[in-house]
């Protein structure tokens, strides 16, 4: 690392920054304590597993070195005033073991072997370093005086300049930082398909371990699975026939084709990405969030995207160059353009306050959440650190973040902003702007006629008053109420406050009201018409896009982050450690103009150790609840390892390698033995199963290295598929209990439904889906109580005035409901929906009470329940063919003997109380209609079935 | 590490860090604690089974849980009778002689008129006399004869000062500390920094009135850039008090009670084929933690178990005053449980009297007066009042002139304008001194003029009785620090402290 530190002078960093770094601290905390996650060489499964129980005496036995585990926690806490920043606080530079020797104005900071002679243990374990609110941690402490007490040893000798020790070879080495390498699939030679390669790699790793994965679930089960997973949507009970009397060997191969083919799956996965691209239709204002009314344009293309299986590599670039994939000037009449135009609405998600307060910091925070949301989405890194000053964690340099910075800066320009509304861009097409101003005309002439016709009304008002007065004034009235205010005469203006009710046509016309209200709302139920024209406009294509400035824009280093301090100029590039094992420097290679497509080029290019990797990630992550890589939004020092770092690497390149087809990678994930385990326990698994000392287990695996993989472990698999057969199961150890986080993935984890698909199951299962797909946004506004409901506000004279009906629309998919960042309907925030602050990359799947009330209580679930219940009365006579009916649409299940007479008592001892029900109203329905109760009852049932953890979670 | 941790936790820092992804807020603020407790307790708590912690990018999660304030805090809860329209302050705390002097002269001062439509300078005498009260001598006037019982123990502010006009700005300046709408009001803020102490109810609650809600609607208990988690919650002047806390009317009773118990069977049966996950279990007894909290928010919406005395005491018997003695009632016994805030409204804002104020004061005072000063008695006589902050009041005051409606010749309509310079309202408990009267305002009662209160000092105060620093408790939204007061000169007024 060449680059030297830049002159830097003091500053405050913001709240926000702080807080982040807060936030950053405890993340690096608990990754210490876990040992070895850090530096992240080790076979990651084994420390995440296997070593967690000894984590805390790891150091103990372990022999600490300066570059590994001392300088991380120094970097993090000392070096900023201790090193980076020009004036060394006490003469004390803390970046290498010799300064630290040489000491500054106290001394010597360093005694090998005497922690307690050290004045740099000292001063941290007294907590009077580092000031401030954060201090070392204990286990930071204890690390820092045992490395001491070792004789504070360094790897290597250190170099004579301690800017070249900017980064340590450890953290240039990181594994994510490394090139994509097609992995050997274990057992190799007889490989069929990808998927079989999923199944060695996964089987290899958990017999390794000394697991053994599940047996395949049974068909129902995988149908529901691969139904939500494909298209978050339950499979029908005509689907499930369907797919269980298919017995031709390829089944399950057609039924993923056709989910795949689903226009659902594009909703379902393009939802997905909307998280990582942090879609929200609001700006983020913390008071008055201003909607964003066209955002959803963007959405369409995401969802777009995914049902076209448009290439992964074409994605990125559409969407981070979209306008500069388009020779010459975007033509609104050219859909294609329209389309790529709207794919860089990925780079317009950010929060943005600016319209309201266009404030350089404001400014500022756009750019850098547009830069969060882009690198933590596409490079699964999270660079914000390094906004103020070098990655705490991470080899990124402060150079390297306005570098990549530069990229963007010429359509998010800080110095010549605009702010969102003047940032869209109209691609409206020539017929469509014609038929709008028709329309618009009809509405005008239409308005004009109205105002010409009560304006001759209030005229007659007008003369119904004059004449009123005595006949010998009349005249003179007249004149006087149309003589201009200032122009009257003193006679005339006491003649006018003689007779208060003659006032100017303008003035009658604001108060008709008053002098006639049945006419006033005549001319008001016109002007509703109008108003009803008007909507009949077809839509304008009105985009959240980017365009470059034409005229040049300037990047430079901010100092601290501040966009007040420019320090020095700096050309666009990408992130130089990202580069490094690249054929040419990349780096550099950005060009002056249509920068953005040149990133996006370079990403794409089949040698970028990241972009692969991530979206590898993320499809995993959404077939089995988590990544391969646990922080899907952090492959840096601070994320987790892989869990199976050959197999995201294989995954990586075979996807690159057929044409970063996201569709195919669905295929070969979902066509693995492992994606189509079972998630039960087995029933016979009691304490037969005789587990293996963990600790035996522990040590043996500690010693394997990425590729290193155990050989009798790997023939077993080679031999017996994933599911690894043995005389005898007293060999396997229990994953429930000694993996309960399933990272060996021996079985299918058990995951709660994330809040869009709760919402469209009910919808699904209870018959009222409206399936429409695209378009605008269903509005969800406040009722009077601060609720958030489907609808839109009413005013009256600027109050609230009930909620309008969204009709059919509100039975939309939950992806088109608008998401306003603080204003989400109040079931899918009850569910976890995330609020977008910029982005997200894994759902919270929380279980809290408001959840169970509101399946109990809530009204719309009640009336769900209820027409989920007429389906099944409607269906048949037979109350046991209903029931199947009904565990077919809540489980995809089978109902059992036992089931059937369980709801059927159910049914009847609820009947019952609803018969009992004195409820006058009631009463006299019950009259007209005997059979109410148990319809009711039936509801009822319909209620628990939607309430239940069957229905709530996926197998 | 642990203590790590909570040396991030009180108001200065914002953010809190926490390590329960699941532990997540919720709409109407309102239970995610009392599963997190009970699953504690019970030792449920999901994906915590001895497995290790992830160094994950976790969310910043907030939460509920009582927390101790930096300072020690004499208030524990507060109550909040909001009078918005803006009571008049010159019928009912203020007496002047100078205005029965000079009734039916013309003002000559300089006067802020609301209204200038309908402005007169004519100078309108209270129309109700006022005397001495209570051992104190505190001078109440005659539409307020119970809360001329109580005046030994409370505090009468009479120099009240805002500038700010209108209703809504009043409102928010009074509640949010800022003028325009969507600011986190006081309730969200004690909330935040403080938590609840009771885990089955919402933490903070905002009692409407069963004629409508207050003029502001939603933000008058909005969380605004806090965490919703801190939003109040309308508790309905009707059945239901709480949306999805009550059944549906048909599911009432047994009927629920047969669902759940169906519900758990179901889920016991699909828990077994899963024996290692805990989220399953957990999810079963957050049915078990909803079926409770049903029942201790009814029960606490329930006054039937109260005696006839206090029934009585409350004006509850009586229909003028049933409604709003209720609502008191109900006030009282959610502090009892633990509620942190609650704020007591009337509909639209029904206090402001620009005409008939010689019928419609009257009307509003013969509804709220008895409550009011039976809800102070029966904390006092509970020893609550202690560790309760009572406050009375609106979000401006009344003119000394005339207000004349349009086309009313005779003057039998008339009413006041907006004062936003000088008004009264008076506060309880707490700390607060009894039988005491703080400031003045000039003879037409018009100005403050002497230790005038802004609304920047009242919610300092406020803060500084529950134990906390107005000039520290504030939270970062990006760039953005929101606090409740971002006023450096406000401060506590230390006057009315005892």
């Amino acid at each position: 690392m060449a680059t030297a530190p830049k002159p830097i002078h003091p500053g405050v960093m913001t709240s926000w920054q702080l807080d982040r770094c807060l936030l950053w601290r405890l993340v690096w905390i608990m990754a210490c304590l876990l040992g070895g996650v850090i530096c992240g060489v080790e076979s990651p499964v084994s420390a995440q597993v296997d070593k967690s129980a000894k984590a805390a005496d790891a150091p103990e036995s372990l022999e600490l070195y300066f570059e590994k585990h001392v300088r991380p926690i120094l970097k993090v806490h000392c070096f900023l005033c201790h090193g980076e920043e020009p004036e060394l606080a006490g003469g004390l530079d803390l970046r290498l073991v010799r300064l630290m020797l040489t000491g500054g104005d106290s001394g010597s900071a360093l005694m090998p072997h005497d922690s307690s002679a050290s004045l740099l243990l000292d001063r941290v374990t007294t907590d009077e370093m580092p000031p401030g609110a954060k201090k070392l941690t204990t286990e930071e402490k204890q690390t820092l005086r045992q490395w001491i007490e070792q004789g504070a040893r360094t790897r290597r000798a250190e170099p004579d300049d301690p800017r070249e020790a900017r980064f340590t070879e450890e953290e240039l080495e990181h594994w994510a930082f490394q090139p994509i390498r097609r992995s050997a699939v274990p057992g190799d030679a007889d490989l069929t398909s990808t998927a079989a390669a999923i199944d060695r790699f996964i089987g290899a790793a958990a017999a390794d371990a000394g697991f053994r994965g599940s047996p395949s679930a049974d068909r129902r089960i995988l149908l529901r699975r691969l139904s939500f997973n494909l298209t978050g949507l339950p499979p029908s009970p005509e689907e499930t026939a369907a797919f269980l009397a298919d017995d031709g060997p390829d089944a399950y191969e057609r039924v993923v084709e056709r989910l795949l083919a689903s226009p659902h799956y594009g909703e379902r996965w393009g939802r997905h990405w909307l998280d990582v691209a942090g879609y929200a239709e609001s700006e983020g204002q913390v008071v008055g969030d201003r909607p964003r009314p066209h955002a959803w344009r963007y959405r369409d293309y995401v969802v777009d995207a995914f049902n076209h299986d448009l290439p992964y590599d074409q994605f990125l670039r559409e969407q981070l160059a979209g306008d500069q994939m388009i020779e010459g000037t975007p033509d609104p009449n050219n859909d294609q353009h329209a389309r790529l135009m709207a794919a860089t609405g990925f780079l317009q998600m950010a929060p943005d306050v600016t319209q309201t307060e266009d404030t350089l910091l404001n400014r500022n925070q756009t750019v850098a959440d547009t830069l969060q949301t882009v690198t933590s989405a596409v490079l699964g890194l999270t660079v914000a650190c390094a906004q103020c000053h070098d990655h705490r964690y991470d080899p990124i340099t402060i150079e390297d973040y306005y570098r990549l910075r530069a990229v963007f800066d010429p359509a998010l320009p800080i110095h010549q902003w605009q702010p969102p509304a003047q940032r869209l861009f109209d691609m409206t097409d020539d017929e469509t702007k014609a038929e709008r101003a028709n329309i618009e005309a009809a509405a005008v002439a239409k308005q004009e006629d109205i105002n010409e016709r009560r304006r001759a009304h209030c005229q007659t008002i007008q003369d119904r008053e004059i004449a009123a007065a005595p006949e010998e004034v009349r005249e003179a009235l007249r004149q006087a109420v149309n003589t201009p205010a200032g122009e009257q005469t003193p006679e005339q203006k006491a003649l006018l406050e003689a007779h208060p009710k003659v006032r100017t046509i303008d003035w009658i016309v604001a108060q008709l009201v008053e002098y006639d209200g049945p006419s006033h709302r005549a001319f008001q139920a016109e002007e509703k018409e109008v108003a009803a024209l008007r909507e009949t406009k077809p839509l304008d294509r009105m985009l959240m896009a980017v365009k470059d400035r034409t005229e040049p824009v300037a990047s430079h280093v901010l100092f601290r982050g501040d966009p007040q301090s420019p320090h020095q100029a700096v050309e666009p590039g990408e992130i130089e450690v990202l580069s490094r094992h690249r054929a040419t420097a990349t780096h550099e290679i950005v060009a002056a103009t249509n920068r953005r497509l040149a990133y996006a080029e370079q990403l794409t290019d089949g040698t970028h150790p990241l972009a692969a990797r991530v979206i590898v990630n993320r499809v995993w992550q959404h077939h089995f609840g988590h990544g391969l890589v646990r922080t899907p939004g952090e492959f840096g020092l601070n994320g987790q390892a892989p869990s199976h770092p050959e197999l995201l690497d294989y995954l990586a390149h075979e996807l690159m390698a057929n044409g970063w087809s996201l569709k195919w990678l669905q295929r070969q994930i979902v066509q693995s033995k492992v994606f189509q385990q079972s998630s039960a326990a087995p029933q016979e698994q009691t304490v037969a199963v005789k587990h293996v000392v963990t600790e035996q287990v522990a040590t043996e695996h500690t010693v394997t290295e990425f590729g290193a993989t155990n050989c009798d472990a790997v023939a077993t698999v080679a031999a017996t598929g994933f599911i690894a057969e043995s005389p005898t199961p007293t060999e396997f150890r229990d994953a429930r209990r000694e993996d309960p986080d399933n990272r060996y993935l021996t079985r299918m984890s058990l995951r709660r439904l994330d809040a869009e698909a709760v919402r469209d199951a009910i919808l699904s299962v209870s018959g009222q889906l409206n399936p429409q797909v695209g378009g605008p946004s269903v509005p969800v506004a406040e009722d009077d109580e601060g609720k958030a409901v489907i609808g839109t506000r009413l005013l009256q004279d600027g109050l609230f005035a009930g909620i309008k009906d969204a009709g059919e629309q509100a039975r939309r998919r939950s992806l088109y409901l608008s998401t306003q960042r603080a204003l989400q309907l109040n079931l899918l925030h009850t569910f976890d929906l995330p609020e977008m602050k910029p982005n997200c990359h894994q759902r919270n799947l929380s279980t809290v009470t408001p959840q169970a009330l509101l399946l109990m209580n809530d009204s719309w679930v009640v009336q769900a329940a209820q027409a989920m219940s007429d389906r099944l009365w409607l269906s048949n006579d037979q109350a046991e063919e209903r029931l199947r009916l009904a565990f077919e649409l809540a489980f995809t299940s089978e109902v059992t003997p036992e089931e059937i007479s369980a709801c059927l008592e159910f049914v009847a001892g609820q009947a019952e109380l609803f018969r009992q029900d004195p409820d006058a109203t009631w009463q006299q329905q019950l009259q007209e209609q005997p059979e109410a109760a148990e319809r009711r009852a039936w509801a009822s049932l319909c209620q628990m079935l939607m309430a239940s953890n069957r229905f709530l979670y996926l197998e | 590490m642990q203590s790590d941790r909570s040396q991030q936790r009180g108001p200065g820092f914002g953010r809190l860090c926490s390590r329960r992804h699941w532990l997540q807020s919720s709409a109407f603020g309102l239970g995610s604690v009392a599963t997190a407790l009970l699953m504690r307790q019970d030792g449920l708590l999901a994906q915590d089974g001895g497995s290790l912690k992830k160094p994950d990018l976790e969310p910043v999660v907030y939460d509920l849980l009582p927390k101790q304030p930096p300072r020690p805090a004499r208030a524990k809860a507060m109550i909040s009778m909001f009078m918005m329209g803006g009571p008049s302050q010159i019928d009912l705390f203020d007496p002047k002689p100078e205005l029965v002097k000079r009734h039916g002269q013309q003002f000559a001062g300089d006067i802020q008129f609301d209204n200038a439509a309908q402005a007169s300078r004519q100078i309108m005498a209270p129309q109700w006399e006022f005397k001495p009260r209570g051992e104190c001598g505190m001078e109440i006037s005659d539409l307020l004869p119970h809360l001329a019982e109580i005046v030994d123990d409370i505090t009468l502010i009479r120099s009240m000062h805002s500038a700010v006009n209108n209703h809504f700005p009043g409102f928010f300046a009074m509640n949010t500390g800022g003028i325009v709408g969507g600011r986190a009001t006081l309730g969200s803020w004690l909330t935040y920094a403080l938590g609840s102490e009771s885990q089955e109810l919402p933490a903070y609650v905002a009692l409407t009135h069963p004629w409508g809600l207050p003029i502001c609607g939603g933000d008058s208990w909005t969380n605004g850039g806090l965490p919703s988690l801190y939003q109040g919650t309308v508790v309905r002047p009707t059945e239901p008090r709480m949306f999805n806390l009550n059944p549906p009317p048909h599911l009432r009773g047994s009927a629920q009670a047969q669902q759940l118990q169906f519900l758990e069977e179901m889920n016991r049966q699909h828990a077994e084929r899963f024996p290692e996950n805990h989220d399953l279990t957990a999810r079963i007894a957050s049915y078990q933690l909803a079926a409770r909290m049903q029942l201790s928010a009814r029960e606490a919406f329930d006054i039937s178990d109260e005696t006839a005395d206090t029934l009585e005491m409350y004006g509850v018997n009586n229909d003028t005053t049933r409604d709003y003695g209720t609502r008191c009632l109900i006030a009282r016994r959610l502090v009892e449980r633990g509620v942190r805030f609650v704020q007591i409204f009337n509909n639209g804002q029904s206090w402001d009297h620009h005409g008939a104020i010689a019928t419609e004061l009257p009307a509003r005072c013969r509804e709220i007066d008895q409550p009011a000063a039976a809800l102070v008695k029966d904390l006092k006589q509970r020893g609550l009042l202690d560790s309760t902050l009572v406050h009375w009041g609106g979000e401006m005051g009344r003119l000394p002139t005339i207000q004349v409606p349009v086309g009313d010749t005779e003057l039998k309509n008339v009413g006041r304008d907006h004062n936003t310079y000088g008004f009264s309202m008076w506060v309880a408990g707490a700390g607060i001194k009894g039988g005491h009267v703080h400031g003045a305002t000039d003879e037409f009662s018009h100005y403050a003029i002497q230790d005038k209160v802004t609304h920047h000092d009242w919610l300092t105060t406020v803060l500084d009785r529950f134990g906390l620093d107005a000039h520290q408790l504030h939270f970062d939204v990006g760039t953005q620090r929101l606090a409740l007061v971002e006023n450096p000169q406000a401060r506590v007024v230390s006057e009315i402290l005892a």
